[in-house]
């Protein structure tokens, strides 16, 4: 057996410096498809195929940096960690159905660069001209929290001043016909947040990730079927806490994620930790240090004030 | 800073399902291209590729369990299963933290697609989704650690990669699985990538048809496979008396925001790239011995490619340079973990793997060539360039353990 040194966990202190929200329906993504120059500086052309998660990413990507006191140019070498949820199920139940009558020629061409797990994050980056890396995380149900741990892991280098984390997905989940057509009256909700490690005094709020020892791995493995140990999906938790929907369950992970924002947006924001046990401790039983939220948040509520186009 | 060593690795691939079968490969110049036999692809603009047999269970597996799985499943479980073996880690799995980061780019529509065509009807139903590639390796290995899926295109495995070294920098965990792995070569994929006029035409002479800096390259070809490696930190390995492959030593990783299919013609971001890459490894160019490239065969790709080299390394003193992907036939977002194995294969052999093909190269793509024959050569450094669709760009660079 390797003698492995137990490593001490390590706290991740993240400021969240901007985000924006949107909620599209089915005609809305038409609409922004057509606004495409006007809103974002785009080809009409490139967003005629995109998916309508990465339409409503780039609602959400926008709204956050209008509001933001910040510069546009502020964001340039910030990475973009997407992570959408069932990217692209209908247009590739569409192209199931079209190989299936047509045959090879009858393929799209778009699915592969709008459709596989890093279309959303290339088309924000491409719209925001962001140079820094950008990847698409998990792709299923609940792996926000994948995201989390991806951007954490992309500011270890230093190459990164930040990212933005987008996550999107259908509420409720879109129901398509065979054919990959939309049955459902459902909406497309994006979340984008801009997250640093740099600049917490001036955040909006603060996330944190906790790692775990070497000690209590299998502990941790064991305690995933514990119903105190379930927390919902990062997602769903943040619409949910905007519009009051039911929580999601999700599945467990070995690293912790912890999010608050700060005072002044508590109202409509509650400031739930993901986790159901709300400890002032990590998940090694360490005393955790208090978060030291801004003292001069930013005057107005960009969630309250924002037109989600509902 | 700690140093993070490849102490493991497991391939699949149809030059060989183990990293020695696939390097003896590799070295003599074998192509895995060949038509396309396993679907009717007579209406397909392009019909070869290198597709593999999935492998049988791991001896280590439950048979059952891991035939009943889909064949991206498959692979990936053996590819980690067979890392953890060869890093002498498989009994000791549980008593660690063992993370896992795969770069696999279309996981859902793999899954889907299988599934529609095993009869079910998955993409209407997501919510009946049993998890995620990953997430059944994890499952299936007993794995104890954060599992992450990244796609960033034919980049993800170099993603992963990175991923791992900050897991284990940060303290996460005491070892990493990471690396790529992806079944491009079916109906729908090959269709849609053949009618991108992405790929070769040349179907009547597949062996020949991947032609990586050459004048008459007409795209790329498809292949499929994967390979997972085990990070560790250097001092770990070496307390088992295991020196490691190579050490993963920086990647370097930027985008071009300009189009989601065409790579921006200046090539600045994937130059930058490359020189993040050299600087986080504390390194500089002149130290780079060998590159393997990312190279798909298609104009545009192979000059901007060319482009960004001239400008981190100039005109004369570029590394030895070669493109694995001409043997192996491009894996998509398992690309970057198939040629992180063939650096590892000039390192362990000190002989540097060939672009076959390279019959006339390219003025426009005027490197240091290891053209048709393997070139021995003991090197230090290796750099393996990965740029996906959409503009990712990811440079990986492995320097030579202890």
């Amino acid at each position: 057996m390797t003698n492995y040194p137990p490593s001490e966990p390590q706290t991740l202190d993240l400021g969240i410096l901007a985000y924006g929200h949107a909620a599209l329906s089915i005609d809305q993504c038409k609409d922004v498809r057509k606004s495409a120059d006007s809103r974002f500086g785009l080809s009409p052309l490139l967003l005629k195929h995109s998916d309508e998660q990465a339409l409503a990413a780039l609602v959400a990507v926008f709204q956050a940096i209008e509001q933001s006191p910040l510069p546009s140019d502020h964001f340039a070498d910030w990475a973009i960690v997407s992570c959408a949820r069932f990217l692209g199920r209908a247009a590739f139940a569409r192209v199931l159905e079209k190989f299936k009558t047509d045959g090879a020629w009858g393929v799209s061409v778009h699915v592969i660069p709008h459709c596989t797990a890093h279309g959303v994050a290339g088309t924000v980056s491409m719209a925001i001209k962001n140079h820094g890396p950008s990847i698409g995380i998990g792709g299923g149900q609940d792996s926000e929290d994948n995201a989390l741990l991806a951007m954490a892991s992309i500011f270890e280098s230093g190459a990164c001043p930040g990212a933005w984390m987008v996550l999107s997905g259908w509420s409720p989940e879109l129901q398509i016909a065979e054919c990959g057509a939309p049955i459902s009256d459902s909406k497309c909700h994006a979340i984008a947040l801009a997250i640093s490690p740099q600049e917490l005094g001036a955040s909006l709020g603060q996330l944190q990730i906790c790692g775990i020892s070497a000690t209590n791995a299998a502990l941790a493995a064991d305690d995933r079927t514990s119903p105190e140990r379930q927390y919902v999906g990062l997602f769903d938790f943040l619409i949910d806490s905007y519009f009051g929907n039911t929580w999601m369950s999700s599945s467990s992970a070995p690293l912790q994620v912890r999010l608050r924002f700060a005072e002044a947006l508590r109202p409509t924001f509650n400031p739930r930790w993901l986790r159901a046990d709300q400890a002032q401790q990590d998940l090694t039983g360490h005393p955790r240090a208090p978060l030291h939220w801004p003292t001069a948040a930013r005057p107005v509520n960009p969630l309250q004030d924002s037109a989600t186009h509902d | 800073m700690t140093d993070i060593v490849i102490s493991g690795v497991g391939v699949v691939s149809d030059l060989g399902n183990s990293f020695t079968q696939l390097s003896q490969n590799l070295l003599a110049g074998v192509t895995a291209i060949r038509a396309v036999t396993e679907f009717p692809v007579a209406d397909h603009p392009c019909r070869i590729a290198s597709k593999i047999t999935v492998p049988p269970a791991p001896t280590l597996l439950d048979a059952e369990r891991y035939d009943g799985l889909f064949p991206g499943e498959q692979c990936t479980t053996f590819c980690a299963v067979q890392a953890l073996a060869d890093a002498g880690l498989w009994a000791e799995r549980r008593q660690l933290r063992v993370g896992l980061v795969m770069g696999i780019g279309a996981d859902l529509m793999l899954r889907w697609d299988e599934d529609r065509r095993r009869g079910g009807n998955l993409i209407a139903r997501p919510l009946d989704d049993r998890g995620s590639i990953a997430e059944c390796v994890k499952t299936l290995c007993e794995l104890n650690g954060p599992c992450v899926t990244v796609a960033a295109a034919c980049a993800s495995g170099n993603h992963a990669m990175a991923h791992a070294l900050s897991w284990l920098r940060r303290g996460w965990v005491d070892i990493c699985l990471a690396g790529g792995c992806d079944l491009g070569v079916n109906p729908c994929s090959l269709a849609s990538f053949g009618n991108l006029r992405a790929l070769s035409r040349n179907n009547d002479s597949p062996r020949t048809a991947f032609r990586p800096f050459d004048r008459d390259r007409d795209g790329m070809v498809l292949g499929e496979g994967g390979a997972v490696f085990v990070l560790e930190r250097g001092p770990d390995a070496r307390s088992r008396g295991r020196a490691g492959y190579a050490e993963v030593a920086s990647v370097g990783l930027t985008s071009d925001a300009h189009h989601l299919v065409i790579p921006d013609p200046s090539a600045r971001q994937a130059g930058l790239a490359i020189q993040q890459a050299i600087r986080l490894a504390d390194l500089k160019p002149q130290d780079v011995d060998y590159i393997n490239a990312h190279a798909t065969g298609t104009q545009a790709g192979d000059i901007c490619e060319a482009r960004a080299l001239k400008c981190v390394f100039g005109d004369d003193a570029q590394p030895l340079i070669s493109s694995t992907k001409s043997m192996t036939g491009h894996y998509l977002s398992a690309a970057a973990s198939i040629e992180a194995a063939a650096c590892l294969t000039a390192f362990a052999y000190d002989v540097i793997p060939p672009t076959i093909n390279l019959v006339n190269p390219d003025p426009q793509c005027d490197l240091n060539h290891v053209a048709n024959v393997a070139l021995p050569a003991r090197i230090n450094v290796a750099m393996s360039n990965s740029f996906g669709f959409g503009g990712h760009n990811s440079t990986l660079i492995l320097r030579r353990a202890g």
